[in-house]
């Protein structure tokens, strides 16, 4: 990975540290724990004293990181694709139920990593999609969601 | 005990366990067979199949799994010199010249034969080493609690990959991830932000079936497509007679001793394991010279030592509840789903799944010598599938074992968002094992830290009073201080 990115990325990691670190000052937990040596933020300022502390060790060290020229080998189209793709399908499943949206994302991620023989394709994630919802819905008696558009 | 012993075995002759043993087995070996998928991910995506098994069928097929994966391993290090899973990746360094020469199936035969003795003879320390654990932790208060969870921390986030900040903050995450919800000991609400389903915290498997297994599958999105490896064809299995055994028992014994050993430790796990044993072999071996090329030593010794592992790695997660790595976090997750609660009461409280659990151990190496030896050409051949497809099951089942645990969409959101998690932290080299240890030992460290505080009305110093919490402490300074030596001395070693 090169430096900029790593500079960002520890500079994120300090920022969202700080920002839950000051959340834990804010009114409603003033009360908590009135008349014990420990009240309920303690325990979570102590760990976020430590994520500040290492996130700025982390991004003094990816300063001070010799600059790297190597070429960014990385794709974000398809894990970007990948990520949309599941939340589309979580956000859709309370409507069309699994089976409604488990072909279609066994689809998409076959497709997304680069497989492109259609017809099996289809076929494999059809059937993946059946099979598993044959298997823990009725074989193994794990109720999933189903189909509430009709 | 006599009627504990044949409780368990009773337990254990349920045909249901029986098989679960054999297809957990198998789907370990392909799973650990095929490269990048390893042991946390084949556990993790075994998950939802643990909800309706019952305990003890549950525990024979993860313990299956985890068996058979770290076994799996040296099938694609030995035939296409790819290791399946780290653990295996020193058992490429003599098991593919040997198949380069032709002996494929020699490789194979004592891969499979080092990786049961192995196995056996960790079900024998975990036999013997846990229940003394457990009856000297029955001692333990809050505050040696307290200094074991910081030791195993500090341990994980020592030897994991990348640097020592990483592998802390890592720990820290997590620990915090697990402060979100309700308060322990008073109720309160932390970290929600008003969102209704926060209230109960996270529940800990769809953030580790997110941050393992879904997280897999986005960098396997993001990384060029590469050319299929080249595979060695190979007829069959030859397992080693008594002739060629002759002269290596030696090193049968000691790797799997080492194994062991390292096993029990936090944070080691059986990629350290295998490669130390390799070494010692090398420095040992009267037939160090040949080690390199195609010598069996360099395959019994890693293969003997990371099974060795798997029921080492047993030991502090069962009798103390602190798992040793990932795949004991993950498994010690299901293991709470299905109402067993890992540590100090577990033996005292149900001995009988207890043994039942060894007795399924030693049962799984069994079946995988039998399985390894009937089908391991069938096995290979799952090094032929393409990625594509099989990443399409690791995305339903990661779906299927974060619905399954309450029926609940929104752990389905949890996954996800544990899946970019996951994905940007390994994107910067920032270790996962931390991660989930940290969950699932939060609320147990906190409870500690808090009840010894109390105790203590409020001040630390009492906790450097107690023996034991101190050298807990003093060890865990040293996992912290090593590594950091250690760096700096190969910087100046290197000017």
């Amino acid at each position: 990975m090169n430096r900029t990115p790593n500079i960002i990325f520890a500079l994120a990691l300090l920022l969202l540290g700080g920002a839950l670190f000051a959340h834990s000052f804010a009114a409603r937990y003033a009360a908590m724990g009135i008349g014990s040596p420990v009240n309920p933020v303690f325990f979570p300022r102590i760990l976020l004293g430590l994520w500040i502390l290492l996130g700025v060790v982390i991004l003094i060290k990816a300063i001070r990181s010799p600059v790297n020229f190597k070429e960014n080998t990385h794709r974000w189209q398809e894990p970007l694709g990948m990520i949309a793709a599941v939340a589309v399908s979580i956000w859709a499943m309370r409507w069309l139920g699994y089976i409604g949206v488990a072909g279609p994302l066994a689809f998409a991620c076959g497709w997304l990593l680069g497989y492109r023989r259609l017809v099996i394709l289809i076929a494999i994630a059809a059937l993946s999609a059946i099979f598993t919802w044959w298997l823990f819905d009725q074989a193994l008696g794990i109720p999933l969601p189903r189909w509430r558009l009709t | 005990m006599i009627d504990i012993l044949s409780e368990s075995f009773w337990l254990v002759l349920d045909p249901l366990v029986f098989a679960t043993l054999v297809i957990g087995t198998a789907f370990g070996i392909v799973a650990g067979a095929l490269p990048g998928l390893g042991s946390v991910i084949a556990v993790t995506i075994c998950l939802p199949f643990t909800y309706s098994l019952g305990q003890v069928p549950s525990i024979a097929l993860l313990l299956a799994v985890y068996c058979g994966s770290v076994y799996g391993g040296s099938i694609s290090a030995i035939l296409i010199n790819t290791p399946g899973t780290p653990q295996a990746a020193a058992t490429t360094l003599d098991g593919y010249p040997m198949a380069v020469k032709g002996n494929a199936d020699k490789a194979l035969g004592w891969a499979t034969f080092a990786s049961v003795f192995g196995g056996v003879f960790s079900c024998l320390v975990l036999i013997f080493a846990a229940p003394q654990l457990a009856a000297l932790a029955l001692n333990f208060g809050p505050i040696e609690i307290c200094a074991l969870i910081v030791l195993a921390l500090t341990c994980i986030a020592s030897v994991s990959r990348g640097s020592l900040a990483k592998g802390l903050l890592a720990g820290i995450i997590g620990l915090f991830v697990a402060v979100i919800g309700s308060d322990p000991l008073t109720g309160d609400m932390r970290y929600t932000f008003d969102i209704f389903a926060l209230s109960a915290g996270f529940d800990v498997i769809p953030v580790v079936v997110g941050l393992f297994a879904l997280s897999e599958v986005f960098v396997r999105a993001s990384e060029p497509q590469k050319a299929q490896a080249r595979i060695i064809r190979y007829t069959g299995m030859i397992l080693p007679g008594l002739k060629a055994l002759k002269g290596r028992w030696s090193v049968l014994l000691k790797s799997s001793g080492l194994g062991s050993v390292i096993g029990v430790l936090p944070g080691t796990g059986a990629a350290t394991a295998a490669f130390i044993a390799y070494a010692e072999t090398k420095r040992s071996s009267p037939r160090k010279d040949e080690m390199g090329n195609g010598e069996a030593d360099g395959i019994i010794a890693p293969e003997s030592a990371n099974n060795a592992v798997t029921g080492s790695a047993l030991v502090p997660a069962l009798a103390l509840g602190i798992p040793g790595d990932a795949v004991t976090a993950v498994m010690l997750t299901a293991l709470v789903v299905n109402g067993v609660t890992p540590g100090v009461r577990l033996m005292a409280d149900n001995p009988q799944i207890v043994y039942a659990a060894f007795m399924a151990l030693f049962l799984a190496n069994l079946v995988m010598f039998v399985l390894a030896f009937a089908s391991a050409r069938i096995f290979a051949l799952v090094l032929r599938l393409p990625e594509a497809l099989l990443m399409m099951s690791v995305i339903l089942l990661s779906i299927l074992g974060s619905y399954g645990v309450r029926g609940n969409v929104f752990d389905l959101y949890v996954m996800l968002a544990a899946g970019v998690l996951g994905f940007l932290l390994r994107l910067f080299g920032v270790p996962l094992a931390p991660v989930v240890i940290g969950l699932v030992l939060g609320p147990k460290f906190e409870v500690s830290l808090r009840q010894g505080l109390i105790l203590t009305d409020g001040s630390f110093w009492p906790f450097l009073s107690s023996p034991l919490a101190l050298v807990l402490f003093a060890a865990a300074g040293v996992a912290i201080a090593w590594p950091l030596y250690a760096e700096r001395s190969s910087k100046g070693q290197a000017k």
